[in-house]
């Protein structure tokens, strides 16, 4: 009992901040409303809590002053105490002479790196912390990569410099040289040569994200494994010894599912140095043909090529400096400085208070975010041009949104998450869409008089994540209530429907002759196999019949049917799957009826239409009523 | 703060760009005033050592190494002030919140509080201010005093339950 006790009370700040799962919090609240100890202790908490957010509050005179002083106090110090300070040392960096110099001495404390590490792996006692400071010390990573992709050999070898974050590369395909190149994470400056044009192009780039060079060799090994961890993929280590080499092996695999191939990797990384020796990894395609192997070998190097000179670039060849895309990659410098400003003011705008489950953000409010979609929008156009640029066309190619009226959906989860990467509704939300889109019903689920369902709320909505449908459409009626002075409820009736009610014991008996066998086709006609249409879903039988099936078929369907539960396929849903929109009559019955009989012949599982009562949300003005 | 956006903002800085300036000053002079509190116990010392703190952070931003966090660099920054101006005055330890005037008009309750706030730990003291003072985020309080999440829980949870024993033995809750 007393351990109870304990584990609620150290629950109750999340309880207090609304940060447990309803689960937990119903479970909390119902041992704090029956145990008079916690009850008074909980009091007590919150008593706290008021007195130190009342402390806060009477210290932010003194942070508000402080953020003045500390701005005035940047603002009046001329361009040659900061911005020349900073100016002074950038043209002095960007001197050749200093070039040269530095190159030298990153050279030199490289040497020094190394034997200082050299130092450190000797002694027996070394800590673990230590030993990554030392691993951190590194300062050239060389990569060669040799990968087939069938047809083609390509071979890679590339420099990176983790202080000065930036990448030299020569690339060859089938053993003629492709492009030598150097990348500036910092400054995104790209020297490119391409040996057929025989031209040194200093390129700005805007079509690629700035983290893509790892921090250092030490969190490259992480980052290998985290990627696998991520992917859900099975990761065995072994310590292995390897020409005469103690070394740690991880064997890496993806298995293969609707979405991702095959991947198997194996990982060796040094045990003394934790540095990674070799990273292999091989893809399959769906069909089971090796389609990518490459062998990665890394080599920690005292010294490095400096510029694209040492890596065969001719000191004759013409240098052209692409002015266009210097103009892009400052426009996007500005607008992500600016997208910057906006963010912040729309988390404060948007932000959920603590037990607010959704929230109406008026238009007059939405400004923020409409900034921040016009720069997206203009960044992506920038990303895309350049891309045209490098004649590497990997940005994106989507067609743009130009109308500014479209409104968005957020899910908040201490901090804001776009639910889509574009606005999501095309016009004011409609009770349909705010049943469906925001509160997570399907359309057989409740039930809109048809004098009602004119009424829009323009407007942004933010959405706690993980709200139950309950919470959310008591708080949308408030809403709803408040925008449009109407009492307008919203009532949960018991109605007799038509249901679906599945039965049986689920074996899946795949079908031959697909482009898949290993998926549950949902079809209504005969299967064309080479039918690519539909989407896909991997989920248990139970999440599948409740969710996808009912909102395709747009009709409850109640799951008797015996399956093991985490047992997850992929069920592919045909165009002919989709009966949502068909009217009710006998095309209809004749096309669920097969699509049933479909789903039976590879599941076993049995359908039978039945009359049951089921609950149903009823909106009622009461004012009409009256 | 996101640390793609601190990122961005810092690089910015280190090309003198004084908006993205202002704009690291504002997210973090909560979080740096709140452990110049925590360690000098004086919102007067504090506001003088978070200002200086904030100016040597922003005059020194090319030395913030690639990958290090700068909101951590900066708290850093701030306690190595702090505890140079403490040993400068040779304060005692004891003295803190204790002897701190506070701001206009102290409120019920506000003495007791920084009487026994001020009796905490120091660890337990700069995690429960930075919560309250720095967007009650778990997250800002990790990332400020560089460990863990799930430690910043411990900390807070055995701050607040220190802070409830002291609060009743000054009898005053009500």
């Amino acid at each position: 009992m007393k351990n109870t006790c304990r584990d609620i009370q150290r629950l109750m700040p999340q309880l207090m901040r609304g940060t447990l799962s309803g689960e937990q919090a119903a479970e909390a609240q119902g041992h704090i409303a029956e145990c008079p100890l916690c009850n008074q202790y909980l009091q007590a908490l919150e008593s706290d809590d008021r007195l130190l957010t009342n402390f806060a509050q009477t210290m932010q005179p003194a942070i508000a002053r402080l953020q003045d002083q500390v701005t005035d106090e940047l603002n009046r110090r001329t361009s040659q105490r900061l911005g020349g300070h900073i100016s002074t040392w950038t043209t002095i960096f960007k001197s050749r002479i200093t070039r040269l110099a530095a190159a030298a001495v990153v050279i030199i404390s490289a040497l020094a790196a190394v034997r200082h590490f050299a130092d450190w792996i000797t002694v027996q006692s070394v800590a673990f912390g230590d030993m990554k400071k030392a691993v951190d010390k590194m300062r050239f990573m060389h990569k060669i990569l040799d990968t087939n992709t069938g047809g083609k050999k390509h071979h890679t070898e590339r420099w990176h410099r983790f202080e000065s974050r930036t990448t030299l590369s020569k690339y060859a395909v089938n053993g003629k040289c492709h492009k030598i190149s150097s990348l500036n994470y910092d400054t995104m400056e790209n020297v490119v040569y391409d040996p057929n044009s025989d031209v040194v192009k200093i390129v700005y780039r805007v079509d690629v994200s700035d983290d893509l060079l790892p921090d250092s060799p030490w969190s490259l090994v992480e980052d290998y494994i985290k990627g696998y961890e991520r992917q859900e993929g099975t990761i065995k280590h072994k310590k292995e010894q390897r020409n005469g080499q103690a070394v740690d092996a991880y064997y890496l695999t993806i298995p293969s599912d609707f979405r991702k191939e095959k991947v198997e990797a194996e990982l060796i990384v040094d045990q003394e140095t934790h540095l990674p020796i070799i990273y292999k990894r091989k893809f399959w395609t769906r069909q089971g043909d090796l389609r990518f192997d490459q062998l990665i070998r890394f080599d920690f190097a005292a010294s490095a090529p400096q510029d694209v000179y040492d890596l065969g670039v001719p000191r004759s060849t013409t240098v052209v400096y692409d002015a266009a895309s210097k103009q892009l990659f400052d426009e996007k410098k500005k607008l992500l400085r600016d997208k910057a400003v906006y963010e912040q003011q729309l988390n404060q705008i948007y932000r959920l208070k603590e037990g607010q489950v959704l929230r109406h953000i008026p238009p007059s409010l939405i400004e923020p975010r409409c900034k921040i979609d016009r720069i997206n929008r203009r960044i992506r156009q920038i990303e895309y041009a350049g891309s045209e640029i490098l004649n590497c066309k990997t940005s994106c190619r989507t067609k743009q949104n130009t109308n500014d009226d479209y409104f968005t959906m957020f899910r908040w989860d201490g901090k804001l998450m776009l639910v889509d990467s574009r606005p999501i509704f095309r016009e004011p939300v409609s009770l349909r869409t705010a049943f469906e889109r925001i509160i997570g019903l399907s359309s057989f689920q409740y039930d809109i008089p048809d004098n009602l369902r004119g009424i829009e709320i323009p407007g942004d909505w933010v959405v706690r994540k993980g709200a139950s449908k309950q919470q959310k459409l008591r708080t949308f009626e408030t809403v709803l209530q408040d925008y449009t002075k109407r009492p307008i409820r919203f009532e949960k009736h018991p109605v007799e429907r038509d249901v679906i009610v599945a039965r049986g014991q689920f074996r899946f008996k795949p079908l031959q002759g697909t482009y898949d066998d290993s998926w549950i086709h949902v079809f209504s006609d005969k299967l064309d196999p080479d039918e690519r249409g539909g989407g896909t879903s991997a989920s248990t039988l139970d999440r599948f019949l409740n969710h996808r099936l009912a909102k395709q078929l747009n009709q409850q369907v109640v799951n008797l049917a015996q399956s093991t539960e985490d047992e997850v396929h992929t069920y592919g849903t045909h165009i002919s799957s989709y009966l949502c929109n068909m009217p009710d009559g006998p095309e209809r019955d004749a096309k669920l009826k097969l699509l049933l009989e479909n789903f039976s012949r590879q599941t076993s599982v049995v359908f039978a239409e039945e009359r049951r009562t089921v609950d149903v949300w009823d909106v009622i003005a009461e004012d009409q009523q009256k | 703060m996101n640390s793609a956006l601190e990122k961005k903002l810092v690089a910015l800085c280190r090309n003198g760009d004084r908006p993205a300036c202002a704009e690291l000053v504002r997210a973090y002079s909560a979080r740096v005033f709140a452990v110049s509190l925590g360690i000098l116990g004086n919102s007067h010392d504090a506001e003088d050592v978070a200002q200086q703190a904030l100016l040597k952070a922003l005059t020194d931003v090319h030395q913030l190494r690639n990958g290090q966090s700068f909101g951590a660099w900066l708290c850093k920054i701030t306690r190595n002030l702090c505890i140079d101006l403490v040993r400068e005055r040779r304060r005692s330890t004891k003295a803190r919140l204790r002897q701190a005037p506070t701001e206009k008009g102290t409120a019920k309750g506000l003495t007791e509080l920084e009487s026994a706030l001020a009796r905490l730990p120091d660890n337990h003291r700069i995690a429960l201010l930075l919560y309250y003072f720095d967007g009650r985020s778990t997250e800002n309080v990790a990332d400020a005093l560089g460990i863990s999440g799930a430690a910043v829980h411990t900390r807070l949870s055995r701050a607040r339950r220190k802070l409830r024993e002291l609060l009743e033995a000054e009898g005053d809750t009500q």
